[in-house]
């Protein structure tokens, strides 16, 4: 049977997001939320967090999403503190970042809203990597909404960097941005890339993205799923507005 | 024992045919120990203090070469008789690495910011234009020191970062990490958690195994090949993302089984959605398996003689594509009894047999899968231990092949832990597997690998 | 007739002047007056091309030297004379490195090569004809084995002496046959006696013209000796050599060939695949050298194919009492001699001025020269153009007339003609695609880009001179205009394509100014001239284009190479870039690699077939036997005079038979 043909009888599996609204299951672990609690609840949340994404407050703690990886091990251990949730827009945008997310807007929209990326992978655990492909296949397709991957940085809008940046990786990095034409973005893809992660502070790494790079939106997850990906690219293109900007 | 007869008993074992599975070393109170562990059916570890210069062992076992020169630049541990003085794990400039034959031959720096969606590594390919006349594997880039992060995290929270090892497949590192350290207890896990381990490594070989595929597939320009491929791999992870909330099952697998009662939302979910993932997966594969286009690119390339592979110690559907019998599977009854009749082997030792050794695994873990479910052994999820001191060893047959963990646990804490993944131990193969082919080769043989560099580099 | 004689005598005392005086200025001496000569030549040539045969005859009726000047030997001798004057103006400055000790011998050689070229193009008699060859012959070994500094330069020698003692074998043994059927000597007269052959002694004697002048622009097989010539001589004398004495073979096939009348038709087949597979064979060799003046050097044997299946067209119109395609074969072969010619000779001049500043011609060891020495790197880029054909250059032109004349195998009316004429075709337009990668090689590698080695980085420029950017200025300029006023050209010789096709074929090649066509109405036509001006006008309409489309300011940028810093061994080599090619083409080539066990180095030869190697074994069992009759050499006189008496018994008793003969 001809590839063509297998292709047709598999039907129509494209999501419509982000033009039109598209969920998680309810049982992705995509968002934890701090429920207001005693103190030493937090405290326990905050103990078995290993990426200490957890800051025990006075009626409920804060949750750095940047860092937490999603094990969900905060809601298991303490569920009289903690919650999740099956968000996944959790893109965030960097202060400062507004005039690169307008100068992209308006080019992109010069161009019918079509841009490049050029990733680079930092210092990831691979699984990144495959949920940035993912975002390619044929159920989020995200050639429709012209996002094109491009191999030489000199083509690329956006530079999507996954993973904590690790000592080796640092001039590479640099030299792929600095290949890059003006205006660029740069979208940090993973918890690793956002906060360090679990290795954030370490010895042997140099820590976020955005302590090599000017990061202007972030997308957390261990990996970011899919449409969280999307969502993060449709706010790095300005289109939509990121439910939070951080200070 | 002194060293010489402790190497002469380690090439008598290896004479006799062990295999060479992983050399590693460790540091207790200031000495510095090397584990060598031999595979003779049974994993066997020798040890031994470093007692001034090391013999190499690459005379006798090439795929020594690897761990002894990360020993070497990991714990200044002298090797003697190594023949190749590059650096491996330290990433230095790549003059230093290049041969420079003659004026004909110009190197491409093939990484380490390579086209596409790809993990980071350098290829340095010399080249005379388009046949491989030397390529050196610099790689290490994304080295994070994992196995130093093990070091002091609660057991609990520790497979969290195995999972990190290679967030890909972190099924089997959450497995073979957990593992480990139950052995240093001799804890067995309660038969549903080992259920549940079962089939989500059994989904991950699935969804990794397609994934090696598609590449493949788009290696050839075969887009909608590559796109069905993709999307029968999307649909493993809406399911285990269904079953588990998380896409790659992260955060299910813990020491003692597992840290919730996954198997009967796994169950509900495949009961409606594997069907039709499996008949996506086999639409896909029968189809790439049929396009003659892309067996012609396969065929004969990166091929891999049957001693080659046994020498340097391959692993996985590397080793399996060359026609050598090595599934974990089979042989441990620890995720499940012993897999009964025959694992998928192939014996070309091409891109292609590596190919349909993945297709008929894909299948096969279907199956168990299937079986995993249907059994539904009742009981607890998970069973309540202390941990005490020791240390042990742990081996998971991983999409890419074998997978082994090391875990000395010293006052309570994990002070060692130590991981050889198939990915690390299928490299060394990949310059054996070049000869003959040409540059635009190399993608494919890159991908019926199907390694996975975070593994490689930790 | 005078200007001729001073070029002539001018030459003898350059060889004098630069043998005899002290080193330097005996060189500058030597050089001076090879441009003179060249000047005086040139001069010699319009009277030549004028279209009255002008003679000359000195001596007593037996005993006596014929000079003659008419519109064939005059468009030689200005070829000749526009190359002399290129090779002199760069060589007068200042010796080139590769030139041996003061360069005294190199000048003295060329003054001799340039003497007996045009003696043997202005020769009415075929024993001075046979004399100027021989003469030839001996200034390549001069230039060859003394004059250069190449370390090979004795077994170069060694192969060329052998291959034009073979050559000139050949030639004296067809002239005297056809003198003794002429009963003279005189040019005209030996090659009208060909009439009065059987066919089969009229093929033996044109094979025999083949074999001859064929060696001397390299025909295969006996190509060989060519590449070992170039490169062993000095730039300067190759460059003479291979733009200007290449075409005495050239000359003897216009002369002796082409108006014979006696020639079979096999003959003129014979001659277009020889040339067709010279031509395929000459620039597949030449993609894989590695090495500038050994490129050159094959590519000159492509073009000496290129011609030779002109000629092969020209025969067969010939055969066939086509006047016409007569005319436009050999029109079209004068394009491409003189195309080639100078741009040949500008490449060897470019070649010498490389091989000063970076002291080595391997390609993969230049590059980034295009900044360091700009008049150089765009002179070999319009030679390297004009050799590759590329529109509007000589080359071009030369090219597309010699293929178009292969396209009229429809009017031959012989299926045997159609089919050679074809496949000849499609070899050389092979020939052609091959030749581009070649030459987007010798740029691409061996100018461009960043320096491929130290010497190449630090390229010394201290041998530049006025005279060599002049030389080269002067090479570029006729690059151009033998393209673009190709059809100039063709009127200038059109007394001499009309003589040999004794009807007005090249008046009928000329369209309206600058056209050129085939002299065939209805059929298709070039204008050289305008092709030039409309690529200049569409390269000026793009760039103003681009600036005006373009964002004002650009970036410069490190290259991009995978994020690692940039290095100048990652680019791609001159073995690297024709590998492709060189796979396809390998039964022909056979380029031999060599990787050493541990894989520490790496060497690939392009070894031809016909080389050294094939020679030598041809010649093992002469040398056999030469072997045996050594022993006969005893160096006693008793034994000389038994040898004498037996032969003197033998011819007594055999002398009545053979005066019967």
């Amino acid at each position: 049977m001809s590839w063509m043909a297998r292709g047709l009888r598999g039907g129509v599996l494209t999501t419509r997001y982000p033009l039109h609204p598209d969920e998680m299951p309810d049982s992705y672990r995509g968002a934890f939320q701090s429920i207001a609690s005693a103190n030493q609840e937090q405290e326990r949340g905050a103990a078995v967090c290993l990426s200490g994404a957890i800051f025990p407050g006075a009626d409920r703690a804060t949750i750095d999403r940047a860092r937490c990886f999603q094990c969900g091990q905060c809601a298991r251990e303490v569920p009289e503190a903690f919650q999740t949730s099956p968000a996944f827009e959790l893109a965030v945008v960097q202060a400062g970042a507004e005039a690169a997310r307008e100068r992209l807007h308006a080019r992109s929209r010069a161009f019918g809203r079509s841009v490049h990326l050029r990733h680079v992978d930092a210092g990831s655990d691979g699984s990144e990597e495959q949920e940035l492909a993912a975002i390619f296949n044929p159920f989020y397709d995200a050639n429709r909404l012209g996002i094109f991957l491009t191999a030489t940085p000199r083509h690329a809008d956006v530079l999507i960097v996954t993973g904590v940046v690790t000592k080796p990786m640092r001039q590479p990095l640099l030299r792929t941005f600095e290949a890059m034409p003006e205006p660029k973005t740069v979208v940090a893809l993973g918890t690793s890339a956002c906060s360090g992660g679990i290795f954030a502070g370490s010895a042997t790494v140099i820590g976020p993205v955005s302590s090599v790079l000017p990061v202007d939106v972030m997308i957390p997850g261990a990996p970011p799923a899919p449409l969280s990906i999307l969502h993060g690219l449709w706010v790095a293109l300005g289109h939509v507005l990121a439910r939070e900007t951080t200070a | 024992m002194n060293s010489a007869r402790f190497h002469v008993r380690l090439v008598r074992k290896l004479t006799d045919g062990a295999r060479l599975a992983w050399i590693f070393a460790d540091r207790v109170d200031g000495l510095t120990l090397l584990h060598y562990v031999l595979d003779d059916g049974e994993l066997h570890v020798l040890t031994t203090p470093v007692d001034g210069v090391v013999p190499s062992l690459t005379t006798h076992a090439p795929g020594a070469d690897w761990y002894e020169r990360e020993i070497s630049e990991r714990f200044a541990v002298v090797f003697d008789g190594t023949a190749e003085r590059r650096p491996l794990t330290r990433t230095v400039s790549a003059e230093r690495l290049i041969r420079h034959k003659s004026a004909e031959v110009s190197t491409v720096l093939y990484g380490p910011v390579r086209s596409g969606v790809i993990e980071s590594a350098r290829w340095i390919v010399e080249t005379a234009g388009e046949d491989f006349i030397d390529v050196y594997p610099s790689m290490f880039f994304k080295h994070r020191g994992v196995e130093e992060r093990f070091v002091g995290v609660p057991i609990d929270l520790a497979p969290f970062v195995a999972e990190h090892v290679s967030g890909a497949t972190a099924s089997s590192h959450a497995s073979a990490f957990s593992r480990a350290v139950e052995n240093t207890i001799n804890l067995v896990v309660p038969e549903r958690a080992r259920a549940t381990r079962a089939v989500l490594v059994e989904l991950e070989r699935i969804h990794q195994h397609l994934d090696s595929l598609a590449k493949l597939a788009e290696d050839a320009s075969l887009s909608v090949g590559a796109a069905t491929t993709f999307a029968a791999k999307e649909r493993i992870h809406r399911l285990l993302c269904d079953a588990t909330g998380s896409r790659f099952a992260r955060g299910v697998i813990c020491v003692g089984g597992t840290r919730f009662d996954a198997l009967g939302r796994l169950r509900e979910i495949c009961a409606r959605d594997l069907d039709a993932a499996e008949r996506h997966a086999r639409s896909a594969i029968d189809g790439l398996a049929a396009t003659q286009s892309l067996l012609d690119r396969l065929i004969g390339t990166g091929h891999l003689s049957k001693a080659t592979v046994k020498e340097y110690g391959g692993v996985g559907p590397v080793a399996r594509g060359s026609g050598i019998a090595c599934d974990v599977r089979m042989r441990e009854g620890y995720l499940y009894t012993p897999l009964q009749g025959e694992e998928a082997r192939e014996h070309n030792g091409d891109a292609v047999s590596r190919a349909l050794v993945r297709i008929a695994e894909i299948q096969r873990s279907f199956q168990l899968v299937r079986s995993a479910l249907d059994a539904n052994p009742q009981g607890d999820h998970f069973i309540c231990f202390d941990v005490a001191d020791g240390e042990a060893i742990a081996r998971v047959e991983s999409p890419q092949g074998e997978l082994l963990y090391f875990v000395r646990i010293d006052g309570g804490k994990l002070a060692r832990v130590a991981v050889r993944s198939a990915s690390y131990a299928n490299w060394p193969l990949f310059v054996p597997s070049l000869p003959g082919n040409i540059f635009t080769d190399f993608s494919f043989i890159e991908h019926s690998f199907g390694a996975s560099q975070a593994e490689v580099d930790r | 007739m005078t200007p001729l004689l001073v070029a002539l005598g001018l030459n003898v005392l350059g060889t004098i002047a630069s043998v005899f005086s002290p080193g330097r200025i005996g060189r500058a001496c030597g050089f001076a007056l090879l441009g003179l000569a060249g000047v005086s030549s040139i001069v010699a040539a319009t009277q030549g091309l004028g279209g009255t045969a002008q003679r000359l005859r000195v001596g007593a009726a037996d005993m006596h030297v014929a000079l003659r000047l008419d519109a064939t030997a005059g468009f030689y001798v200005a070829v000749l004379g526009v190359v002399a004057v290129l090779v002199a103006v760069f060589a007068v400055g200042r010796r080139t490195a590769d030139e041996r000790r003061t360069g005294r011998t190199a000048a003295a050689s060329a003054c001799a090569i340039l003497f007996a070229s045009l003696l043997a193009c202005a020769a009415d008699d075929v024993l001075l004809f046979v004399f100027a060859w021989e003469l030839l012959a001996l200034a390549f070994y001069w230039a060859i084995a003394y004059a250069g500094t190449d370390k090979d330069a004795a077994r170069s020698a060694y192969v060329t002496i052998a291959v034009t003692h073979i050559a000139g074998a050949c030639i004296v043994a067809a002239l005297l046959f056809l003198a003794r059927a002429a009963g003279g000597f005189g040019v005209d007269a030996v090659v009208a006696a060909g009439s009065s052959l059987t066919p089969a002694a009229a093929g033996v004697v044109l094979v025999l013209f083949l074999i001859g002048f064929g060696a001397k622009f390299g025909m295969m097989p006996l190509q060989g000796w060519l590449p070992y010539g170039y490169r062993s001589a000095p730039a300067v004398v190759a460059a003479l050599m291979a733009g200007g004495s290449l075409n005495v073979g050239f000359y003897g096939v216009t002369r002796f060939v082409v108006p014979f009348p006696n020639a079979p038709l096999w003959f003129a087949i014979l001659t277009i695949a020889i040339g067709a597979l010279t031509a395929f064979f000459g620039i597949a060799w030449a993609a894989a050298q590695r090495d500038i003046r050994c490129l050159a050097a094959f590519s000159s044997i492509e073009n000496g194919g290129i011609i030779l299946a002109a000629f092969g067209v020209a025969i067969a119109g010939g055969v066939l009492h086509d006047a016409l395609l007569i005319g436009f074969a050999v029109g079209a072969a004068f394009i491409q001699i003189a195309a080639h010619a100078v741009a040949k000779a500008t490449l060897f001049l470019s070649s010498s001025s490389v091989g000063d500043a970076c002291g080595t011609l391997m390609l993969d060891k230049l590059g980034g020269l295009s900044r360091s020495m700009p008049v150089t790197t765009t002179a070999v880029l319009l030679c390297g153009m004009s050799l590759a054909a590329l529109p509007p250059l000589a080359g071009f032109v030369g090219e597309w007339l010699v293929l178009e004349s292969l396209m009229q195998a429809f009017r031959t009316g012989n299926i045997v003609c159609e089919v050679a004429f074809s496949l000849a075709g499609a070899l050389i337009g092979i020939a052609a695609g091959i030749a581009i990668v070649t030459f987007t090689k010798l740029i691409g590698i061996g100018m461009l880009g960043a320096p491929r080695s130290k010497a190449a980085a630090e390229a010394n420029l201290q041998h530049h001179s006025l005279w060599r950017g002049t030389a080269l200025a002067l090479g570029c300029i006729a690059i151009v205009s033998v393209g673009i006023f190709a059809a100039g050209l063709l009127r200038c010789v059109a007394p001499a394509v009309d003589a040999l096709a004794h009807a007005p074929a090249a008046e009928m090649m000329i369209g309206t100014f600058p056209l050129v066509a085939p002299p065939f109405a209805g059929f298709s036509s070039i204008s050289p001239g305008g092709l030039g001006a409309a690529l200049l006008g569409f390269t000026f309409v793009f760039w103003f284009i681009s600036r005006l489309f373009a964002r004002p300011r650009g970036r410069r940028a490190a290259v991009w190479t995978s994020g690692e810093a940039y290095r100048s061994w990652t680019q791609y080599t001159g073995t690297g870039y024709a590998n492709p090619t060189r796979v396809i083409l390998d039964a022909g080539v056979r380029t031999v690699r060599e990787i050493d066990s541990d894989k520490h180095w790496y060497i690939s030869r392009a070894r031809p077939f016909f080389d050294i190697s094939f020679y030598r074994a041809i010649a093992a069992p002469f040398l056999r036997v030469a072997d045996v009759v050594r022993a006969t050499q005893s160096g006693a006189i008793a034994a000389y005079l038994s040898y004498i008496l037996v032969f003197t018994i033998i011819m007594l008793v055999l002398f009545p038979s053979i005066h019967n003969w």
